[in-house]
Protein backbone atom coordinates (compact mmCIF):
# COMPACT_ATOMS: atom_id res chain seq x y z
CA UNK A 1 0.00 0.00 0.00
CA UNK A 2 1.45 3.27 -0.75
CA UNK A 3 2.00 6.04 1.63
CA UNK A 4 -0.57 9.10 2.58
CA UNK A 5 0.02 11.74 -0.06
CA UNK A 6 2.78 14.35 1.55
CA UNK A 7 2.16 18.48 1.83
CA UNK A 8 4.33 18.64 -1.33
CA UNK A 9 1.99 16.06 -3.52
CA UNK A 10 -1.04 18.59 -2.25
CA UNK A 11 1.15 21.59 -3.16
CA UNK A 12 1.79 19.72 -6.59
CA UNK A 13 -2.19 19.33 -6.57
CA UNK A 14 -2.93 23.09 -5.82
CA UNK A 15 -0.42 24.36 -8.59
CA UNK A 16 -1.69 21.57 -11.35
CA UNK A 17 -5.56 22.05 -10.50
CA UNK A 18 -6.26 26.23 -9.67
CA UNK A 19 -5.93 27.42 -12.96
CA UNK A 20 -8.98 24.60 -14.23
CA UNK A 21 -10.88 25.35 -10.75
CA UNK A 22 -10.54 29.25 -10.77
CA UNK A 23 -11.70 29.40 -14.44
CA UNK A 24 -14.56 27.38 -13.19
CA UNK A 25 -15.29 29.39 -10.30
CA UNK A 26 -14.97 32.83 -12.54
CA UNK A 27 -17.47 31.36 -14.67
CA UNK A 28 -20.36 30.49 -11.39
CA UNK A 29 -19.72 33.67 -9.95
CA UNK A 30 -18.25 36.40 -12.13
CA UNK A 31 -15.76 38.03 -9.77
CA UNK A 32 -12.61 37.58 -9.38
CA UNK A 33 -12.16 38.37 -5.54
CA UNK A 34 -15.05 35.89 -4.95
CA UNK A 35 -13.61 33.20 -7.45
CA UNK A 36 -10.28 33.13 -5.71
CA UNK A 37 -11.88 32.71 -2.52
CA UNK A 38 -14.15 30.31 -3.38
CA UNK A 39 -10.99 28.18 -4.81
CA UNK A 40 -8.73 28.63 -1.91
CA UNK A 41 -12.02 27.66 0.46
CA UNK A 42 -12.50 24.63 -1.38
CA UNK A 43 -9.10 23.57 -1.83
CA UNK A 44 -8.73 23.81 1.93
CA UNK A 45 -11.45 21.77 2.68
CA UNK A 46 -9.52 19.16 0.48
CA UNK A 47 -6.50 19.41 1.93
CA UNK A 48 -8.48 18.71 5.41
CA UNK A 49 -9.20 15.70 3.66
CA UNK A 50 -6.16 15.33 2.26
CA UNK A 51 -4.73 12.21 4.71
CA UNK A 52 -7.78 10.19 3.06
CA UNK A 53 -6.29 10.26 -0.63
CA UNK A 54 -4.96 7.24 -2.15
CA UNK A 55 -5.38 8.52 -6.00
CA UNK A 56 -4.13 11.70 -6.94
CA UNK A 57 -6.99 12.00 -10.32
CA UNK A 58 -9.75 11.83 -6.93
CA UNK A 59 -8.79 15.14 -5.54
CA UNK A 60 -9.75 16.81 -8.80
CA UNK A 61 -13.22 15.34 -8.91
CA UNK A 62 -13.24 16.11 -5.18
CA UNK A 63 -12.39 19.15 -5.35
CA UNK A 64 -14.33 20.66 -7.88
CA UNK A 65 -17.36 19.05 -6.30
CA UNK A 66 -16.22 20.77 -3.23
CA UNK A 67 -16.30 24.04 -5.35
CA UNK A 68 -19.79 23.58 -6.68
CA UNK A 69 -21.27 22.87 -3.17
CA UNK A 70 -19.52 25.17 -1.74
CA UNK A 71 -20.85 27.98 -4.44
CA UNK A 72 -24.31 26.38 -3.97
CA UNK A 73 -24.29 27.27 -0.08
CA UNK A 74 -22.98 30.98 -1.05
CA UNK A 75 -26.09 31.37 -3.99
CA UNK A 76 -28.17 30.56 -1.06
CA UNK A 77 -26.91 32.73 1.16
CA UNK A 78 -27.08 35.95 -0.87
CA UNK A 79 -30.00 34.66 -3.45
CA UNK A 80 -32.21 37.22 -1.27
CA UNK A 81 -29.66 39.89 -2.35
CA UNK A 82 -28.89 38.99 -5.89
CA UNK A 83 -32.94 39.40 -6.59
CA UNK A 84 -32.73 43.40 -5.90
CA UNK A 85 -29.60 43.63 -7.22
CA UNK A 86 -30.09 43.95 -10.47
CA UNK A 87 -28.62 47.68 -11.57
CA UNK A 88 -25.56 46.98 -10.72
CA UNK A 89 -23.93 44.16 -12.26
CA UNK A 90 -20.61 42.31 -10.97
CA UNK A 91 -17.01 43.08 -11.54
CA UNK A 92 -16.43 41.96 -15.04
CA UNK A 93 -13.04 40.11 -14.69
CA UNK A 94 -12.25 40.49 -18.51
CA UNK A 95 -11.99 44.20 -20.31
CA UNK A 96 -14.53 45.29 -22.83
CA UNK A 97 -11.91 44.94 -26.43
CA UNK A 98 -14.72 46.38 -29.15
CA UNK A 99 -15.32 43.60 -31.04
CA UNK A 100 -18.43 42.39 -31.60
CA UNK A 101 -18.03 39.19 -29.25
CA UNK A 102 -21.13 38.19 -27.49
CA UNK A 103 -20.96 39.49 -23.89
CA UNK A 104 -20.74 36.03 -22.07
CA UNK A 105 -20.39 36.70 -18.53
CA UNK A 106 -23.01 39.04 -18.39
CA UNK A 107 -25.36 36.11 -20.13
CA UNK A 108 -24.19 34.19 -17.14
CA UNK A 109 -24.63 36.16 -14.88
CA UNK A 110 -28.43 36.30 -16.16
CA UNK A 111 -29.26 32.77 -15.44
CA UNK A 112 -30.58 31.68 -12.04
CA UNK A 113 -27.56 30.18 -10.26
CA UNK A 114 -28.43 25.99 -10.88
CA UNK A 115 -28.53 26.49 -14.56
CA UNK A 116 -25.45 28.61 -14.26
CA UNK A 117 -24.05 25.69 -12.70
CA UNK A 118 -25.21 23.10 -15.03
CA UNK A 119 -24.01 25.28 -18.26
CA UNK A 120 -20.20 25.38 -16.65
CA UNK A 121 -20.46 21.84 -15.88
CA UNK A 122 -21.59 20.56 -19.13
CA UNK A 123 -20.40 22.78 -21.84
CA UNK A 124 -17.05 24.00 -20.08
CA UNK A 125 -15.94 21.13 -17.80
CA UNK A 126 -17.51 18.65 -20.85
CA UNK A 127 -19.45 16.25 -18.22
CA UNK A 128 -22.72 14.50 -19.32
CA UNK A 129 -25.83 14.45 -17.83
CA UNK A 130 -25.34 12.00 -15.34
CA UNK A 131 -21.69 13.13 -14.56
CA UNK A 132 -23.74 16.55 -13.75
CA UNK A 133 -26.30 15.62 -11.82
CA UNK A 134 -23.87 13.74 -9.64
CA UNK A 135 -21.84 16.68 -8.90
CA UNK A 136 -24.82 19.10 -8.22
CA UNK A 137 -26.30 16.40 -6.02
CA UNK A 138 -29.97 16.53 -8.46
CA UNK A 139 -31.61 13.94 -11.25
CA UNK A 140 -30.55 13.57 -14.07
CA UNK A 141 -34.02 14.86 -15.72
CA UNK A 142 -33.34 17.73 -13.56
CA UNK A 143 -30.10 18.88 -15.64
CA UNK A 144 -31.86 18.10 -18.43
CA UNK A 145 -34.80 20.63 -17.74
CA UNK A 146 -32.57 23.16 -16.23
CA UNK A 147 -30.02 23.38 -19.19
CA UNK A 148 -32.72 23.49 -21.42
CA UNK A 149 -33.77 26.84 -19.60
CA UNK A 150 -30.83 27.67 -19.39
CA UNK A 151 -30.12 27.37 -23.04
CA UNK A 152 -33.02 29.04 -24.14
CA UNK A 153 -31.48 32.11 -21.83
CA UNK A 154 -28.89 32.42 -23.50
CA UNK A 155 -29.92 31.86 -27.09
CA UNK A 156 -32.21 35.31 -26.49
CA UNK A 157 -29.11 37.12 -24.90
CA UNK A 158 -26.00 35.76 -26.85
CA UNK A 159 -28.14 35.33 -29.96
CA UNK A 160 -29.79 32.55 -31.72
CA UNK A 161 -26.29 32.04 -33.57
CA UNK A 162 -24.49 30.97 -30.43
CA UNK A 163 -26.48 28.76 -29.35
CA UNK A 164 -28.51 26.63 -31.63
CA UNK A 165 -30.99 23.56 -30.33
CA UNK A 166 -29.86 20.38 -29.07
CA UNK A 167 -26.97 19.92 -26.61
CA UNK A 168 -24.42 17.05 -27.52
CA UNK A 169 -24.49 15.37 -24.08
CA UNK A 170 -28.88 14.76 -24.10
CA UNK B 1 -25.58 21.98 -31.46
CA UNK B 2 -23.71 24.09 -28.47
CA UNK B 3 -19.97 23.33 -29.58
CA UNK B 4 -20.15 27.51 -30.19
CA UNK B 5 -21.24 28.17 -26.39
CA UNK B 6 -18.07 25.66 -25.31
CA UNK B 7 -15.99 27.87 -27.39
CA UNK B 8 -17.25 30.90 -26.24
CA UNK B 9 -16.49 29.94 -22.82
CA UNK B 10 -13.36 28.47 -23.49
CA UNK B 11 -12.36 31.55 -25.30
CA UNK B 12 -13.73 33.57 -22.34
CA UNK B 13 -11.50 32.18 -19.59
CA UNK B 14 -8.22 31.71 -22.23
CA UNK B 15 -7.84 35.47 -21.20
CA UNK B 16 -8.26 35.33 -17.69
CA UNK B 17 -5.82 36.31 -15.14
CA UNK B 18 -5.51 34.03 -12.93
CA UNK B 19 -3.89 34.98 -9.66
CA UNK B 20 -1.17 32.88 -8.15
CA UNK B 21 -2.34 30.72 -5.41
CA UNK B 22 -1.18 31.07 -2.06
CA UNK B 23 -0.68 27.27 -0.80
CA UNK B 24 0.68 28.08 2.42
CA UNK B 25 -2.72 29.69 2.70
CA UNK B 26 -4.71 27.21 1.94
CA UNK B 27 -3.02 24.50 3.86
CA UNK B 28 -3.90 26.74 6.95
CA UNK B 29 -7.40 26.89 6.54
CA UNK B 30 -7.25 23.24 6.01
CA UNK B 31 -5.89 22.44 9.53
CA UNK B 32 -8.11 24.81 10.92
CA UNK B 33 -10.98 22.92 9.07
CA UNK B 34 -9.67 19.72 10.11
CA UNK B 35 -9.55 20.90 13.79
CA UNK B 36 -13.58 21.21 13.96
CA UNK B 37 -14.40 17.91 13.02
CA UNK B 38 -18.06 17.20 13.29
CA UNK B 39 -18.75 17.11 17.15
CA UNK B 40 -21.68 14.36 15.95
CA UNK B 41 -20.38 10.25 16.29
CA UNK B 42 -21.00 8.87 13.00
CA UNK B 43 -23.92 6.23 13.79
CA UNK B 44 -23.29 2.49 13.13
CA UNK B 45 -23.99 1.95 9.31
CA UNK B 46 -22.42 5.43 8.60
CA UNK B 47 -19.26 5.09 10.11
CA UNK B 48 -19.33 1.10 8.52
CA UNK B 49 -19.87 2.82 5.48
CA UNK B 50 -17.61 5.38 5.53
CA UNK B 51 -14.50 3.15 6.76
CA UNK B 52 -15.37 0.88 3.80
CA UNK B 53 -15.26 3.28 1.30
CA UNK B 54 -11.59 4.48 2.14
CA UNK B 55 -10.34 0.83 2.10
CA UNK B 56 -12.37 -1.43 -0.01
CA UNK B 57 -10.09 -2.51 -2.90
CA UNK B 58 -6.85 -1.08 -1.87
CA UNK B 59 -7.31 2.13 -3.94
CA UNK B 60 -10.24 3.51 -2.37
CA UNK B 61 -10.52 7.31 -3.03
CA UNK B 62 -11.38 9.57 -0.41
CA UNK B 63 -15.15 9.72 -0.41
CA UNK B 64 -16.80 11.91 -3.02
CA UNK B 65 -19.08 14.18 -1.29
CA UNK B 66 -21.63 13.12 -4.30
CA UNK B 67 -21.46 9.65 -3.32
CA UNK B 68 -21.75 10.04 0.29
CA UNK B 69 -25.56 8.95 2.13
CA UNK B 70 -26.73 12.72 3.16
CA UNK B 71 -25.55 11.27 7.15
CA UNK B 72 -22.14 10.55 5.78
CA UNK B 73 -22.49 14.07 4.17
CA UNK B 74 -23.83 16.07 6.56
CA UNK B 75 -21.14 14.66 9.29
CA UNK B 76 -18.25 15.22 6.66
CA UNK B 77 -19.10 18.42 5.38
CA UNK B 78 -17.56 22.13 7.44
CA UNK B 79 -19.46 23.72 10.43
CA UNK B 80 -20.17 26.55 8.53
CA UNK B 81 -21.54 24.80 5.31
CA UNK B 82 -24.05 22.14 7.42
CA UNK B 83 -25.48 25.65 9.17
CA UNK B 84 -26.14 26.99 5.90
CA UNK B 85 -27.57 23.77 5.01
CA UNK B 86 -29.33 22.80 8.02
CA UNK B 87 -29.67 25.53 10.02
CA UNK B 88 -30.52 25.15 13.73
CA UNK B 89 -33.23 23.34 16.11
CA UNK B 90 -33.57 22.72 20.06
CA UNK B 91 -34.23 20.20 21.91
CA UNK B 92 -34.95 21.14 25.71
CA UNK B 93 -31.33 23.11 26.55
CA UNK B 94 -29.36 22.11 23.79
CA UNK B 95 -28.77 23.99 20.59
CA UNK B 96 -28.16 21.92 17.08
CA UNK B 97 -26.72 24.38 14.65
CA UNK B 98 -25.17 22.98 11.45
CA UNK B 99 -23.67 19.44 12.74
CA UNK B 100 -22.30 21.26 16.23
CA UNK B 101 -23.98 21.71 19.30
CA UNK B 102 -24.29 23.54 22.22
CA UNK B 103 -25.34 23.55 25.53
CA UNK B 104 -27.45 26.65 27.05
CA UNK B 105 -28.41 27.70 30.33
CA UNK B 106 -32.03 27.46 30.53
CA UNK B 107 -34.95 26.48 28.07
CA UNK B 108 -34.76 27.47 24.43
CA UNK B 109 -37.66 29.93 23.62
CA UNK B 110 -36.78 31.15 20.26
CA UNK B 111 -33.83 30.93 17.92
CA UNK B 112 -33.33 33.59 15.33
CA UNK B 113 -31.10 33.25 12.04
CA UNK B 114 -28.33 35.70 11.79
CA UNK B 115 -25.12 36.26 9.90
CA UNK B 116 -23.03 35.39 13.17
CA UNK B 117 -24.56 32.06 13.94
CA UNK B 118 -28.22 31.55 15.74
CA UNK B 119 -29.28 33.80 17.99
CA UNK B 120 -30.84 32.00 21.16
CA UNK B 121 -33.84 33.44 23.52
CA UNK B 122 -33.52 31.83 26.85
CA UNK B 123 -35.66 31.96 29.93
CA UNK B 124 -36.76 30.00 32.97
CA UNK B 125 -39.83 28.36 30.40
CA UNK B 126 -39.85 27.87 26.67
CA UNK B 127 -43.24 30.09 25.96
CA UNK B 128 -42.46 33.05 24.57
CA UNK B 129 -45.57 34.90 26.23
CA UNK B 130 -44.30 34.52 29.92
CA UNK B 131 -43.09 37.77 31.25
CA UNK B 132 -40.05 36.68 32.65
CA UNK B 133 -36.38 37.82 32.42
CA UNK B 134 -35.03 36.43 29.20
CA UNK B 135 -31.31 36.13 27.91
CA UNK B 136 -29.93 36.01 24.44
CA UNK B 137 -26.85 33.58 23.68
CA UNK B 138 -25.17 33.61 20.40
CA UNK B 139 -24.32 30.09 19.32
CA UNK B 140 -21.59 30.04 16.33
CA UNK B 141 -21.49 27.55 13.34
CA UNK B 142 -18.68 26.07 15.17
CA UNK B 143 -20.77 25.43 18.45
CA UNK B 144 -18.75 27.79 20.31
CA UNK B 145 -21.09 30.25 22.16
CA UNK B 146 -21.23 33.93 23.56
CA UNK B 147 -23.67 36.10 25.71
CA UNK B 148 -25.28 38.41 24.74
CA UNK B 149 -25.60 41.54 27.78
CA UNK B 150 -28.90 42.21 26.87
CA UNK B 151 -31.55 40.93 29.35
CA UNK B 152 -35.03 42.15 29.39
CA UNK B 153 -38.19 41.26 31.31
CA UNK B 154 -40.83 40.87 29.02
CA UNK B 155 -42.16 38.72 25.86
CA UNK B 156 -39.91 40.36 23.71
CA UNK B 157 -39.16 39.02 19.85
CA UNK B 158 -36.25 40.03 18.92
CA UNK B 159 -35.56 41.23 15.06
CA UNK B 160 -32.70 39.46 12.83
CA UNK B 161 -31.68 38.69 9.43
CA UNK B 162 -30.11 36.20 8.60
CA UNK B 163 -27.54 38.08 6.70
CA UNK B 164 -26.46 40.47 9.35
CA UNK B 165 -24.74 40.71 12.51
CA UNK B 166 -27.59 42.80 14.01
CA UNK B 167 -30.44 41.80 16.83
CA UNK B 168 -33.28 44.81 16.96
CA UNK B 169 -35.70 45.64 19.43
CA UNK B 170 -37.59 48.23 20.75
CA UNK B 171 -38.00 49.90 23.88
CA UNK B 172 -39.53 52.67 25.72
CA UNK B 173 -37.83 56.14 24.65
CA UNK B 174 -38.73 57.51 28.18
CA UNK B 175 -36.86 54.61 30.47
CA UNK B 176 -39.51 55.98 33.37
CA UNK B 177 -42.59 55.05 30.74
CA UNK B 178 -44.19 51.54 31.99
CA UNK B 179 -47.19 50.19 30.46
CA UNK B 180 -49.93 49.84 33.67
CA UNK B 181 -50.66 46.09 34.73
CA UNK B 182 -53.73 44.81 33.98
CA UNK B 183 -55.70 43.10 36.63
CA UNK B 184 -58.32 41.09 37.09
CA UNK B 185 -61.87 41.85 38.85
CA UNK B 186 -64.50 40.19 39.40
CA UNK B 187 -66.56 38.11 35.95
CA UNK B 188 -68.40 40.73 34.00
CA UNK B 189 -66.46 43.49 35.64
CA UNK B 190 -63.75 45.70 33.43
CA UNK B 191 -60.52 44.79 34.27
CA UNK B 192 -58.85 47.53 36.20
CA UNK B 193 -55.15 48.88 35.52
CA UNK B 194 -52.48 49.86 37.83
CA UNK B 195 -50.35 52.81 38.09
CA UNK B 196 -48.38 53.14 34.77
CA UNK B 197 -49.74 54.23 30.88
CA UNK B 198 -52.23 52.31 28.47
CA UNK B 199 -50.04 53.23 25.40
CA UNK B 200 -46.74 54.46 25.19
CA UNK B 201 -46.12 56.97 22.07
CA UNK B 202 -42.19 56.93 21.82
CA UNK B 203 -39.86 54.07 21.35
CA UNK B 204 -35.82 53.57 20.80
CA UNK B 205 -35.22 51.01 18.37
CA UNK B 206 -32.11 49.67 18.77
CA UNK B 207 -29.60 47.58 16.98
CA UNK B 208 -26.85 45.33 19.20
CA UNK B 209 -23.83 43.86 17.06
CA UNK B 210 -23.66 40.41 17.49
CA UNK B 211 -20.07 40.20 17.01
CA UNK B 212 -19.41 42.81 20.00
CA UNK B 213 -22.07 42.72 21.97
CA UNK B 214 -22.54 45.94 21.98
CA UNK B 215 -25.22 48.22 20.93
CA UNK B 216 -24.46 49.84 17.70
CA UNK B 217 -27.40 52.28 16.98
CA UNK B 218 -30.07 53.79 18.73
CA UNK B 219 -32.91 55.78 16.91
CA UNK B 220 -36.34 57.38 18.59
CA UNK B 221 -39.80 57.01 16.71
CA UNK B 222 -42.68 58.31 17.35
CA UNK B 223 -46.07 55.07 17.34
CA UNK B 224 -48.00 54.05 19.80
CA UNK B 225 -48.19 50.43 21.25
CA UNK B 226 -50.11 49.69 24.36
CA UNK B 227 -52.78 47.32 25.96
CA UNK B 228 -54.58 45.97 22.87
CA UNK B 229 -51.88 46.00 20.64
CA UNK B 230 -50.71 42.76 21.19
CA UNK B 231 -49.41 40.59 23.69
CA UNK B 232 -45.51 41.58 23.53
CA UNK B 233 -44.11 43.76 25.79
CA UNK B 234 -43.16 46.24 23.02
CA UNK B 235 -43.55 46.76 19.32
CA UNK B 236 -42.29 43.89 17.06
CA UNK B 237 -39.08 44.78 15.17
CA UNK B 238 -37.82 43.45 11.82
CA UNK B 239 -34.84 44.39 9.97
CA UNK B 240 -32.69 44.22 6.79
CA UNK B 241 -29.29 46.02 6.48
CA UNK B 242 -29.41 49.07 8.41
CA UNK B 243 -33.29 49.52 8.16
CA UNK B 244 -35.60 48.73 11.06
CA UNK B 245 -39.16 48.27 10.71
CA UNK B 246 -41.55 48.28 13.86
CA UNK B 247 -45.11 47.69 14.11
CA UNK B 248 -47.34 50.32 16.12
CA UNK B 249 -50.71 51.17 16.23
CA UNK B 250 -50.19 54.16 14.02
CA UNK B 251 -48.59 52.28 11.24
CA UNK B 252 -45.85 50.51 9.79
CA UNK B 253 -42.57 52.66 10.96
CA UNK B 254 -39.09 52.69 9.11
CA UNK B 255 -35.90 53.50 10.23
CA UNK B 256 -32.67 53.67 8.62
CA UNK B 257 -29.75 54.05 11.04
CA UNK B 258 -27.23 54.20 8.47
CA UNK B 259 -29.01 58.13 7.49
CA UNK B 260 -30.75 58.45 10.68
CA UNK B 261 -34.26 58.88 8.45
CA UNK B 262 -37.59 57.76 9.87
CA UNK B 263 -40.96 57.48 8.32
CA UNK B 264 -44.65 55.76 9.43
CA UNK B 265 -46.13 53.77 6.00
CA UNK B 266 -49.16 54.22 6.34
CA UNK B 267 -49.83 54.44 2.59
CA UNK B 268 -49.68 50.74 1.83
CA UNK B 269 -53.23 49.69 0.64
CA UNK B 270 -55.12 48.44 3.57
CA UNK B 271 -56.88 49.52 6.65
CA UNK B 272 -53.55 50.23 8.34
CA UNK B 273 -51.01 48.75 10.12
CA UNK B 274 -53.32 45.73 11.37
CA UNK B 275 -53.35 44.63 8.15
CA UNK B 276 -49.81 43.28 8.35
CA UNK B 277 -49.90 39.94 9.27
CA UNK B 278 -46.15 38.95 9.61
CA UNK B 279 -42.48 40.53 8.89
CA UNK B 280 -39.12 39.63 8.26
CA UNK B 281 -36.07 40.93 6.60
CA UNK B 282 -37.03 44.17 4.63
CA UNK B 283 -40.42 42.28 3.57
CA UNK B 284 -44.09 41.60 4.91
CA UNK B 285 -47.62 39.81 4.54
CA UNK B 286 -50.60 41.62 4.73
CA UNK B 287 -54.03 40.28 3.71
CA UNK B 288 -56.27 41.40 0.73
CA UNK B 289 -59.08 42.36 1.40
CA UNK B 290 -58.29 43.82 4.29
CA UNK B 291 -60.71 43.08 7.30
CA UNK B 292 -62.57 40.86 4.81
CA UNK B 293 -63.96 37.32 5.01
CA UNK B 294 -62.17 34.29 3.64
CA UNK B 295 -60.60 33.66 1.29
CA UNK B 296 -58.82 36.40 0.82
CA UNK B 297 -55.30 36.47 -0.84
CA UNK B 298 -51.82 36.49 1.33
CA UNK B 299 -49.64 39.03 -0.25
CA UNK B 300 -45.88 39.49 0.00
CA UNK B 301 -44.34 43.47 -0.16
CA UNK B 302 -41.67 45.14 -0.02
CA UNK B 303 -40.79 46.66 3.43
CA UNK B 304 -39.53 50.19 2.16
CA UNK B 305 -41.19 49.99 -1.28
CA UNK B 306 -44.44 48.56 -0.57
CA UNK B 307 -44.36 47.47 -4.13
CA UNK B 308 -45.98 43.55 -4.28
CA UNK B 309 -44.07 40.80 -4.61
CA UNK B 310 -45.92 37.73 -4.63
CA UNK B 311 -49.74 36.43 -3.62
CA UNK B 312 -50.98 33.08 -2.72
CA UNK B 313 -54.42 33.82 -3.96
CA UNK B 314 -58.07 32.37 -2.47
CA UNK B 315 -56.77 30.87 1.24
CA UNK B 316 -58.95 30.54 3.79
CA UNK B 317 -55.66 30.18 6.21
CA UNK B 318 -54.44 32.85 8.42
CA UNK B 319 -51.28 31.49 8.80
CA UNK B 320 -48.81 33.58 6.37
CA UNK B 321 -45.63 33.64 7.90
CA UNK B 322 -41.88 34.05 6.19
CA UNK B 323 -39.49 32.62 6.26
CA UNK B 324 -36.41 34.10 8.23
CA UNK B 325 -34.71 35.66 4.82
CA UNK B 326 -38.40 36.56 3.54
CA UNK B 327 -37.23 34.22 0.56
CA UNK B 328 -40.46 32.14 1.35
CA UNK B 329 -44.08 32.54 2.19
CA UNK B 330 -45.59 30.03 4.15
CA UNK B 331 -49.33 29.21 4.25
CA UNK B 332 -51.22 27.39 6.51
CA UNK B 333 -53.55 24.06 6.11
CA UNK B 334 -56.91 25.20 4.70
CA UNK B 335 -59.40 25.30 7.16
CA UNK B 336 -62.34 22.45 6.29
CA UNK B 337 -65.14 22.17 9.32
CA UNK B 338 -63.10 22.81 12.55
CA UNK B 339 -60.50 21.09 11.38
CA UNK B 340 -57.47 21.84 9.28
CA UNK B 341 -56.33 18.46 6.98
CA UNK B 342 -54.45 19.27 4.39
CA UNK B 343 -50.58 20.26 3.84
CA UNK B 344 -48.11 23.35 4.31
CA UNK B 345 -47.91 25.49 1.68
CA UNK B 346 -44.51 26.92 0.46
CA UNK B 347 -44.69 30.00 -1.66
CA UNK B 348 -41.12 31.13 -3.18
CA UNK B 349 -41.48 35.03 -3.27
CA UNK B 350 -39.34 35.68 -6.48
CA UNK B 351 -41.25 33.07 -8.83
CA UNK B 352 -44.47 32.22 -7.50
CA UNK B 353 -43.87 28.68 -7.68
CA UNK B 354 -45.82 26.71 -4.39
CA UNK B 355 -44.61 23.18 -3.12
CA UNK B 356 -46.49 21.56 -0.76
CA UNK B 357 -45.22 19.76 2.19
CA UNK B 358 -46.92 17.39 4.98
CA UNK B 359 -48.12 19.02 8.29
CA UNK B 360 -45.23 18.91 11.15
CA UNK B 361 -43.55 21.37 13.28
CA UNK B 362 -41.99 23.37 10.29
CA UNK B 363 -38.84 25.25 11.29
CA UNK B 364 -36.53 27.12 8.81
CA UNK B 365 -32.90 27.05 7.88
CA UNK B 366 -31.58 30.24 7.18
CA UNK B 367 -32.67 30.38 3.65
CA UNK B 368 -35.96 29.88 3.81
CA UNK B 369 -35.90 25.50 3.34
CA UNK B 370 -38.13 23.61 5.66
CA UNK B 371 -36.81 21.29 9.09
CA UNK B 372 -38.02 19.43 11.28
CA UNK B 373 -36.30 16.98 14.34
CA UNK B 374 -37.93 14.26 15.98
CA UNK B 375 -35.97 12.90 18.67
CA UNK B 376 -38.70 9.95 18.66
CA UNK B 377 -37.09 8.51 15.57
CA UNK B 378 -33.44 10.38 15.68
CA UNK B 379 -34.11 11.96 12.15
CA UNK B 380 -33.74 15.25 11.13
CA UNK B 381 -35.71 16.61 7.81
CA UNK B 382 -34.78 18.79 5.64
CA UNK B 383 -36.67 19.71 2.54
CA UNK B 384 -36.47 21.94 -0.02
CA UNK B 385 -39.27 24.60 0.02
CA UNK B 386 -38.95 25.32 -3.96
CA UNK B 387 -38.37 21.65 -5.23
CA UNK B 388 -40.26 19.83 -2.47
CA UNK B 389 -37.39 17.57 -2.44
CA UNK B 390 -36.37 16.09 1.24
CA UNK B 391 -33.54 14.83 2.67
CA UNK B 392 -33.23 12.78 6.13
CA UNK B 393 -30.14 13.36 8.48
CA UNK B 394 -29.86 10.14 11.12
CA UNK B 395 -28.62 11.82 14.54
CA UNK B 396 -28.96 11.06 18.14
CA UNK B 397 -31.23 13.26 19.96
CA UNK B 398 -32.37 13.49 23.41
CA UNK B 399 -35.96 13.73 24.84
CA UNK B 400 -37.56 16.91 25.09
CA UNK B 401 -39.03 19.69 23.72
CA UNK B 402 -38.62 20.80 20.14
CA UNK B 403 -37.84 24.13 18.85
CA UNK B 404 -37.73 25.20 14.95
CA UNK B 405 -35.63 28.08 14.06
CA UNK B 406 -36.11 31.29 12.72
CA UNK B 407 -39.66 31.85 12.89
CA UNK B 408 -40.10 35.48 12.56
CA UNK B 409 -43.08 37.39 14.92
CA UNK B 410 -46.79 37.40 13.54
CA UNK B 411 -48.09 40.52 14.05
CA UNK B 412 -51.71 39.44 14.57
Amino acid sequence: MSSRPTDAEFTDFVRAAWPRLYRVAWLMLGDHGMAEDLVQTSMAKTYASWHQVRHSEAAFSYCRTTLVNTAGSWFRRKSWRNELATEVLPERGIEQDGSTRPDLARALAGLPTKQRAVVVLRFYEDLDVNETARVLGISPGTVKSQTSHALSKLRISLGEAFVLEGAPHD
Amino acid sequence: MTERLRALLLEETEALPIPEPDVHRIMELGRKQARFPGRFPVTGLAAAAAVAAVVAGGIALMPDPAELTPTQRFNAISSATAFDEYGAFAVGSTVYVGNQRAQVDGAVKGLYYTSEGVLAWIGKTGDTNVDEPGRYVLVHPDGSTRKIPVEREGSYWPGTDPGSPFMTYAVPADPDAKLSDMELGEPGTMPSRTEGLDTIDRWDLIAVDLRTGKEAHRGTVTGAWGHGSGPWSAPLVSTRGTRMWAQTEDGYVEHDWSTGATRTTDDYPGDGAGNVQAAAAGRYVQYDPPGGEAPWDLVVRDAHSNAELARFAGTNSSDGLLSPDARVLRVGPEQVGERYPGPFRFLTVATGKVVELPQRAWGWTPDGDALVADPARDLVTRCDTETGSCVEIHLALPDGDVRGAGYVAELM
